[in-house]
């Protein structure tokens, strides 16, 4: 054990004064290593949050969980700068992380489902960690250790806007989440006590080994996903997906004949609403993938927080014409399904070569120009952003391709045959699954018609001359997949 | 330095270039439309071959962009962050 203070000191010392009353022997030495134990708990949070939201299908619930996951990413990234700055030894930081906490975050990641997994988190780990930046927040010096001081105070008031963001979700969504997983965080806390707490610093109780939920086996992220109980099953989400739906093909063709610019617009939505699978394939990348440098954790983190925005967006813009998007909307689960058993680095490389693609055929910047040109000036900003956030994907992508494969010929070989090679199940899992019923996007399409014509009725026609592409670059680019 | 001229060999359109303007720059000066997104040579949409002439990355940037010493060596360019030396045919 160790404490944020300097120990054996003698009573009567020939020394003047201290320059302040308290907070007089605060060490860099224990500063750093409370901050990297903060670090590692907050790393390995970050990972199963990832991994959680993969398995995760209750939409605000998953939604909630990806922005609480980056958040958590930049906040052991702050530790982790902060402690490296305070001599903690950079080898120590990547290559000796406290064992005893990775066991804890263990732990955490075995909960059996998601109410589990929420309450563990925010019911017993959120809490204990904001205790612990309040405890190292009232113990250390606020001069000397102001960088400190400054990170923790950010770090605290994001910590209790998620607790309290996510307790307001639970009493909507599932009333006795916290109380029906009261066993579950028990045994979590006892865990954590048994090591001292977060920080090491507190008292240590045994450790809970005879526990009734000790001993469940290891954790892995989910090779499939299921969708929000509230929507039908569906496989796919608009018709350029399924070659062999033409009678989903059809009934598009009749919502474009209704208006093509409202057909784009309502398109663009449910593309980007479906943009969730990319979120769900680098989330499991996170988790799939150990031992890998900060960095790598940190960019994936923001890249599945960003496609879930992007999801967000779409969900958004439906929401807000007042339609009832369970009922009316396709959210797939094909693409993240048909890739699910792949090897995890082979998934990355088809999610790459996908967002590559899309923007060197410069799709993006077709459709905000398709966008704009018919005046749909909340369509023109989501897609505005969303570009500027696949650049950024790309540019991960690229580096962290070139870091698992090798920055050399045979890497940049390997890639392309990763690539080429994911093609083949990704249309087999198309044609295995073209004839079942939630394969078919007729009906959903139907029912669209119905609602967007009434809609239609009550806007006057402004005649605007617009341009219209219908998304011929996106279609290019998955007839290649 | 003089404006040089830029072609596409495919599209048959071209552009000139001013000194210290990149190629994207003055496509988009000229109105003409190239993919691209971050201007920062990170995310390669802009990534092009360059058929003959002289253009070099910005030298202050050339350390980050993301272009592999092969692809430099086959004469690809990242037209955000590539400077004009002579006449050029792009690859495009």
């Amino acid at each position: 054990m160790y404490s944020l203070f300097s120990l054996d000191k003698v009573l009567i010392v020939k020394v003047l004064p201290a320059s302040r009353s308290e907070h007089a022997d605060v060490r860099v030495e224990n500063a750093s290593r409370y901050l990297i134990y903060c670090y590692t708990i907050e790393r390995q949070l970050m990972r199963i949050m990832a991994a959680k939201f993969v398995d995760t299908s209750q939409w605000d619930f998953k939604r909630q969980l990806a922005q609480d996951m980056w958040e958590t990413s930049r906040h052991a990234d702050a530790l982790r700068t902060r402690a490296l700055e305070l001599r903690f030894p950079r080898r120590d930081v990547d290559k000796k992380p406290n064992a005893d906490r990775l066991t804890l975050m263990a732990e955490y990641a075995k909960s059996k489902d998601t109410e589990e997994f929420i309450g563990g988190v925010y019911g017993a780990l959120l809490p204990e960690l904001l205790r612990t930046y309040q405890n190292y927040l009232e113990q250390t010096d606020q001069l000397d250790d102001a960088p400190t001081v400054f990170i923790l105070r950010h770090i605290a008031a994001d910590k209790e806007g998620q607790i309290e963001h996510m307790r307001s979700l639970t009493e909507q969504i599932s009333p006795n989440l916290f109380a029906d997983t009261s066993d579950w965080q028990d045994y979590l806390r006892q865990l954590s006590a048994s090591i001292g707490g977060i920080s090491g610093l507190e008292t240590f109780v045994p450790k809970p080994s005879d526990h009734p939920l000790a001993g469940r086996p290891a954790y892995a992220v989910g090779r499939s996903v299921q969708r929000d109980a509230r929507w039908r099953p569906a496989l796919f989400h608009l018709p350029h997906e399924n070659k062999f739906d033409v009678e989903g093909r059809k009934a598009w063709q009749r919502i474009e004949s209704l208006d093509k610019r409202v057909a784009m617009q309502v398109w663009s939505a449910i593309s980007h609403f479906n943009e969730i699978w990319a979120a769900e394939v680098v989330a499991a990348s996170i988790w799939d993938f150990d031992n890998q440098p900060w960095d790598f954790y940190l960019d994936l983190a923001r890249w599945a927080w960003d496609e879930t925005r992007h999801s967000t967006m779409g969900y958004r813009a439906l929401q807000g014409w007042g339609w009832d998007v369970p009922e009316l909307i396709p959210w797939g689960n094909a693409l993240y399904n048909a890739m699910g058993p792949m090897p995890p680095i082979q998934r990355l490389a088809l999610l790459y070569f996908y967002e590559d693609s899309l923007l060197r055929a410069g799709v993006k910047q077709i459709e905000i120009k398709i966008l704009e040109s018919a005046q749909d000036d909340g369509g023109v900003q989501d897609m505005d952003f969303d570009w500027a956030d696949e650049a950024i994907h790309v540019s991960y992508g690229y580096t962290w391709l070139r870091h698992l494969l090798g920055d050399s010929n045979a890497g940049k070989t390997e890639l392309t045959r990763l690539t080429d090679e994911a093609r083949d199940p990704v249309a087999r899992f198309v044609a295995d699954h073209k004839d079942k019923p939630e394969a078919k996007l007729a009906p959903y399409f139907d029912r669209l018609y119905d609602v967007i014509s009434a809609m239609l009725k009550e806007i006057p026609d402004d005649h605007l001359e617009f341009q219209w592409a219908p998304v011929v670059a996106d279609d290019e680019v998955l007839k290649a997949l | 330095m003089p404006d040089y001229i830029v072609s596409l060999v495919k599209s048959g359109v071209q552009f000139t270039v001013k000194p210290d303007e990149t190629i994207l720059e003055a496509a988009e000066r000229a109105g003409v439309f190239m993919a691209h997104s971050c201007l920062s040579g990170t995310c390669r949409s802009c990534i092009t071959r360059v058929i003959s002439g002289c253009a070099e990355h910005d030298p202050d940037y050339a350390d980050e962009l993301h272009i592999d010493s092969d692809e430099l060596a086959d004469n690809y360019r990242l037209l955000c962050s590539a400077l004009v030396y002579s006449d050029l045919n792009l690859e495009k």
